[in-house]
């Protein structure tokens, strides 16, 4: 593939994008993970996009900050690089639809959390420490400034790397499928993948096990293994199934916080779960 | 203490432990074992308060959004990091300066005095709080059934497949949607390229 020529001013916001997503991890809320930081590193781009359309801008971040978001670090990166490509694409020639950039990124963020999480943390991580160990047995000083130096700069290096890969790659594959005019067509095969990855995203991260067991007669009746006997993991999708009918008829995800976090402190007291 | 997470699995508190083992080893020159049975406590402790953090987390959340909608991106950011300093950070902090200043079972005793239901409820919550990104998600990519998400379900939580090879019967999947649809488009075209009419109808159903 050709180098990719950067104009200036998109040299300035790709760079400062890609230099947002190091603070990747700085924002956990337990039901969107990391969203709030991805949206956090798209400002710069739609700042320069959207400057005649706050508006529109408004609705982007909110799609960004406001649904699920979970990778590993690096992973992260790779999948905002190509998420900014497709919101390029969106920006100036509107193909793009929103369900196909929340497509790639549910589909992708899965996958590049498993590979990340053994690459970095098992691997590079213990060769780092290895080496800082190695130098504080010598009872040197500099073993943890070593460890920070090697284990940090490898990640932050790949973050700035895949991100401005996920990019450049992105933006030509979205510039030739314009051409080709198959825009329409790939959106909807990615939102099947999306949508199946999505479906494992919720066994693999909604866990609720109910620990009701009554006891008639000295015979014990443990929910949980009745449940469990007719579908395991059902109560996980029978919730997700809820909290999106509830969604559709517009109620607020503010409104569904607090039934979930009021619900499950109420279930505790019935020592229910 | 697991001290490996794989995919986000978190075990135990590894970071503070350490941290406290390390820090009263060094300083106030007790033996290794006292330091690793003092720290080992205060990481159960800061673990057991987690729920707590993670209900703070989720609950602000909402706020933080806010400033989106008042489209002020400088709050946004500034949100963000607070967030991190003050209740990501400084929380565990303060755990381990209590249980420090205090002793760790003074701590513990504290919290004994809060309803063992309320902790409970807020882990448990903790777990199903993440049902509401993933909905919002499903929202953004619906395509009027359900089967999809299905189908990822059933694949992760019965066949028990890992994520990656899910994703690669996915990619199998979408592939196979996506040459069925090219072969319905061509069609389309050499229909009405065929017929009188103009095809000008077609796809406008994907832009709504």
């Amino acid at each position: 593939m050709a180098k990719y020529q950067f104009t200036p001013e998109e040299k300035k916001y790709v760079t400062k994008g890609a230099l947002l997503t190091f603070w990747s991890m700085i924002s956990n809320a337990q039901q969107v993970m990391q969203a709030k930081s991805f949206a956090m590193s798209m400002i710069p781009a739609l700042k320069v996009w959207y400057k005649d359309d706050p508006e529109r801008m408004k609705e982007i971040m909110l799609m960004h900050a406001d649904t699920f978001f979970n990778s590993h670090s690096v992973g992260h990166s790779l999948i905002a690089g190509i998420a900014l490509a497709m919101e390029k694409e969106r920006a100036e020639k509107g193909q793009v639809t929103t369900e196909a950039i929340q497509s790639i990124k549910a589909s992708l963020m899965g996958p590049t959390a498993g590979i990340g999480d053994s690459f970095y943390y098992n691997v590079v991580r213990v060769i780092a420490a290895g080496i800082g160990i190695g130098l504080a047995v010598n009872g040197s000083l500099l073993a943890p400034l070593v460890f920070i130096l090697i284990y940090g700069g490898i990640v932050w290096g790949s973050k700035y790397y895949f991100y401005i890969a996920g990019y450049t790659n992105g933006v030509s594959l979205v510039d030739k499928a314009y051409q080709l005019g198959i825009i329409p067509l790939l959106s909807r095969s990615a939102s099947v993948l999306g949508g199946i990855m999505v479906g494992a995203l919720v066994s693999s991260y909604v866990k609720l096990n109910i620990k009701f067991a009554p006891t008639f007669g000295g015979a014990v009746v443990d929910m949980q293994a009745v449940l469990d006997s007719i579908a395991p993991g059902l109560l996980a999708f029978v919730i997700w199934w809820l909290t999106f009918k509830q969604l559709q008829k517009g109620m607020k995800p503010m409104t569904l916080i607090w039934i979930i976090m009021g619900g499950c402190i109420l279930l505790a007291a019935l020592k229910i779960v | 203490m697991g001290i490996s997470p794989i995919g986000g699995v978190v075990s135990s508190n590894y970071r503070v432990a350490t941290t406290v083992g390390v820090g009263l080893v060094i300083f106030t020159g007790i033996n290794l074992e006292a330091g690793v049975a003092i720290a080992t406590t205060i990481g159960a402790l800061v673990n057991s308060l987690q729920a707590l953090q993670k209900a703070i987390l989720a609950s602000i959340h909402p706020f933080i959004i806010r400033f989106i909608d008042r489209g002020d991106y400088r709050g946004y950011k500034i949100a963000i990091w607070l967030q991190y300093i003050f209740v990501s950070s400084a929380f565990n902090a303060l755990i381990v300066f209590l249980a420090m200043a205090l002793g760790a079972e003074t701590v513990q005793l504290f919290l004994d005095k809060v309803p063992a239901f309320v902790m409970t409820g807020l882990g448990v919550a903790g777990n199903v709080l993440v049902v509401i990104g993933l909905a919002l998600t499903t929202q953004a990519i619906w395509m009027k059934n359900a089967f999809y998400v299905l189908m990822g379900f059933v694949l992760h939580r019965y066949i028990g497949l890992a994520i990656l090879p899910i994703a690669a019967v996915g990619i199998i999947v979408a592939v196979l949607t996506f040459t069925r649809d090219m072969e319905l488009k061509t069609l389309k075209e050499s229909f009405a390229t065929a017929g009188a009419s103009s095809g000008s109808k077609e796809g406008d159903d994907f832009y709504g």
